[in-house]
């Protein structure tokens, strides 16, 4: 019964309207939309209530299990491996479709404007501040090594200060020691542990199906809170940009899905229905942890893929291997280059790329506005001026944003299910249907 | 007989004295005063060129914030305020006070060294701080990555200035290594500092923010920075010889309710601006 009602709140027929109704009222009662946007804050918030624990469980779980297996080395060269060649690839994708689609498309006076009043902060402010002010009598100040900060967000100190500030990074740096060490089965009694786990894993999921039922009512008042900020000002001076990015995200997604099929034997089509409530999660929570479960489940379940591999691999990619942000800033580092008009030449293609991935990985755990500054990394390199294009971009990132999780978490599930051997997802399941059917 | 002499004699003497004080007053008063209050008029030079909202024509009128003091002052006096506009820099409205071809001059002046050499400054009227209008390209080039601060502090780059105004005398004090261009006008500089001919031009914060108000879609191409510690005290110039004339101006100047500040100065100029923009 449950699994019924949750499959008809998940269905694009009731999804969609919902979509299109809230983005209506979001352009046509802006004040309204925008009292709408608690409900939907409470709903990630309750998400995140119920992952954090979730997630703590199930990646010490995954790699106690990978670890514990003999081919553990195997693992570990197989991430090594597809993660920077996955980073790269996304860059050189966004490259690609940044040249094919320009990002800055051919700006008329009018959204120059626009874009001036966005940078400006006109839109908001009453006398149109300046940007900065300094003093001239002052001594030079001391800038520290910036070099080694970037480490700082690895490292973590207080495993429950992570867990109450919700940096999944850290997070899932303790998981991945501590599960290291459960593996070594010190006294033989691990597996009591494990199966306490394995509760707290499968409560976690039966709560986060509860909160599942209030997404129809979320998303209404996330998407149409969401278009009421915005405005329709930003969205049609930004259009270019968004076309490239959304048009890279999908085509990456699609090939994401193509990927998960193939490893998983089946058609592109059966593998896109299969991860049906995974791509409705990712498009509309804009929250990549409240995402996870789902996918989680539907990649063991549904697709076959070893719950090990996967328990593992999910919140890990997912964390480090931020695909959806590296190809972000590639676009837009050339985005900005448009702009201002920067001849690009082969060693600033290579720039971008190389920054891009660097930035890609500093983004790792970071989500929203915090991401969209990290291009500082790329522009700073290239001597373009942030201060001016990271006010564009997150005028227009909540509806780009969407994009980032969804590509993120699809790519995900790309990597994972290259990651993890194929013969052994063979080997334990009977096959994806027979998994899909006892499912349900 | 003898009583009625000595009281004729006493009231002659009374008239003769009062008529003497009365007379020695309108004659031998403030001679920089008694010339205004005679020819019922007071000269007053003012730039040619509108510099909204502090000259500009309205209506066939003259208003802004220069306008309304000059009146007040004259209205002190009990006299009419007569503009003249023939001059075509704000230095050659200094020099006209000096020439004593007006008596006063309001041109949203700045006091600085060199013209307080020549002239005498009123108390200020509004208060600006100094800012610099760069290009953001330029910017984000030339200082790689340091902090800005630094960067201005020890800029050497190429600054756009209006031409014989007071930032061209500042620019020496505040920016020795920057290599100066004088301009014709703010305009010019402003376009320059677009087409990258320059790395910053440089004048007070209500003008270079008026910019980003004016045409907002120069904001993704020039970056505002505005210089805490150092202000251009807005004035009023008055010939160095007639100091009752300098202290009726700062009285009136004294006299207004309230100093006025960048914020002000923009909120009047936004008002005129959406003023004009409806007629």
């Amino acid at each position: 019964m449950m699994q019924k009602i949750l499959k008809l709140m998940l269905s694009p027929l009731v999804l969609l309207p919902i979509v299109v109704l809230a983005v209506y009222v979001g352009i046509k009662f802006p004040s309204f939309g925008i009292t709408l946007s608690p409900v939907g804050s409470y709903y990630i918030s309750l998400m995140k209530l119920i992952v954090l624990p979730y997630l703590f469980v199930t990646i010490t779980l995954g790699i106690a299990r990978v670890a514990s297996n003999p081919k553990a080395a195997e693992y570990i060269r197989r991430i090594v491996f597809t993660y920077p060649v996955a980073l790269v690839f996304v860059a050189f994708c966004g490259l690609g479709m940044a040249l094919l689609l320009p990002p800055a498309g051919y700006g008329d006076a009018k959204s120059m404007a626009a874009l001036g009043n966005m940078v400006n902060g006109n839109l908001s402010s009453e006398h149109g501040a300046t940007d900065d002010a300094i003093s001239l009598n002052k001594s030079s100040s001391d800038v520290g090594p910036v070099g080694l900060k970037i480490l700082d967000r690895f490292v973590p100190s207080n495993i429950f200060a992570a867990l109450s500030e919700g940096d999944t990074l850290k997070v899932v740096i303790f998981c991945i020691i501590f599960g290291a060490a459960m593996a070594k089965d010190i006294d033989g009694q691990t597996e009591d542990l494990f199966d306490l786990f394995k509760v707290v894993q499968s409560a976690c999921v039966q709560v986060i199906s509860w909160f599942t039922l209030m997404l129809p009512f979320a998303l209404f008042s996330m998407v149409a809170a969401q278009v009421a900020t915005v405005g329709v000002g930003p969205l049609l001076s930004l259009a270019p940009f968004m076309m490239t990015q959304i048009g890279d995200s999908i085509l990456l997604i699609a090939l994401s899905v193509v990927i998960v099929s193939l490893r998983a034997n089946i058609s592109p089509w059966k593998g896109a229905i299969a991860l049906r409530e995974t791509f409705t999660l990712a498009l509309t929570t804009q929250s990549v942890v409240a995402c996870i479960p789902t996918a989680i489940r539907e990649m063991t379940t549904k697709l076959g893929f070893s719950t090990a591999g996967v328990d593992l691999l999910m919140p890990l990619g997912t964390t480090i291997c931020r695909v959806a942000s590296t190809q972000y800033f590639v676009i837009g580092a050339i985005f900005a280059a448009q702009i201002y008009g920067i001849e690009m030449d082969f060693s600033k293609y290579a720039m971008v790329i190389v920054f891009s991935v660097a930035a890609g990985v500093a983004s790792s755990g970071s989500s929203g506005a915090v991401t969209v500054v990290l291009i500082s990394i790329v522009l700073d390199a290239l001597h373009l001026p942030s201060e001016a294009i990271i006010p564009l971009l997150i005028a227009v990132d909540p509806i780009v944003t969407m994009f980032r999780v969804f590509l993120l978490v699809l790519g995900t599930c790309a990597t994972t299910s290259i990651i993890i051997p194929r013969s052994k997802s063979k080997h334990q399941t009977v096959g994806p249907t027979t998994a899909l059917s006892a499912a349900e | 007989m003898v009583k009625f002499l000595a009281k004729l004699l006493s009231a002659v003497l009374m008239m003769t004295l009062s008529f003497w004080t009365t007379h020695s007053l309108a004659q031998d008063g403030p001679p920089d005063i008694v010339k205004i209050t005679n020819q019922g008029y007071i000269d007053i030079a003012m730039i040619g060129s509108d510099n909204a909202p502090f000259v500009s024509v309205k209506d066939g009128q003259l208003v802004g914030i220069d306008v309304d003091l000059a009146k007040s002052i004259a209205a002190a006096l009990g006299v009419q305020p007569r503009f003249d506009r023939s001059a075509k820099s704000f230095d050659d409205v200094i020099e006209m006070v000096r020439d004593g071809k007006a008596d006063i001059g309001l041109s949203k002046l700045s006091r600085t060294a060199a013209r307080a050499r020549i002239v005498a400054f009123s108390n200020p009227y509004v208060i600006l701080r100094h800012a610099l209008l760069f290009n953001r390209l330029a910017l984000a080039q030339k200082s790689r990555g340091t902090d800005i601060g630094d960067y201005v502090r020890n800029f050497s780059g190429t600054l756009g200035v209006i031409e014989k105004s007071a930032y061209a005398t500042f620019a020496k004090v505040y920016f020795p290594k920057a290599k100066l261009i004088a301009l014709k006008n703010w305009q010019a500089v402003i376009d320059a500092a677009l087409n990258g001919t320059i790395d910053a031009g440089y004048r007070d914060e209500f003008a270079v923010r008026a910019v980003a108000f004016d045409h907002p879609e120069t904001s993704i191409d020039l970056r505002a920075i505005t210089i805490n510690d150092a202000r251009s005290a807005i004035s009023v110039v008055v010939a160095w010889d007639k100091p009752m004339l300098l202290a009726i101006v700062n009285q009136a100047i004294d006299d207004r309710p309230s100093k006025m500040t960048a914020d002000d100065v923009m909120t009047m100029y936004r008002a005129s601006i959406k003023v004009e923009g409806e007629h």
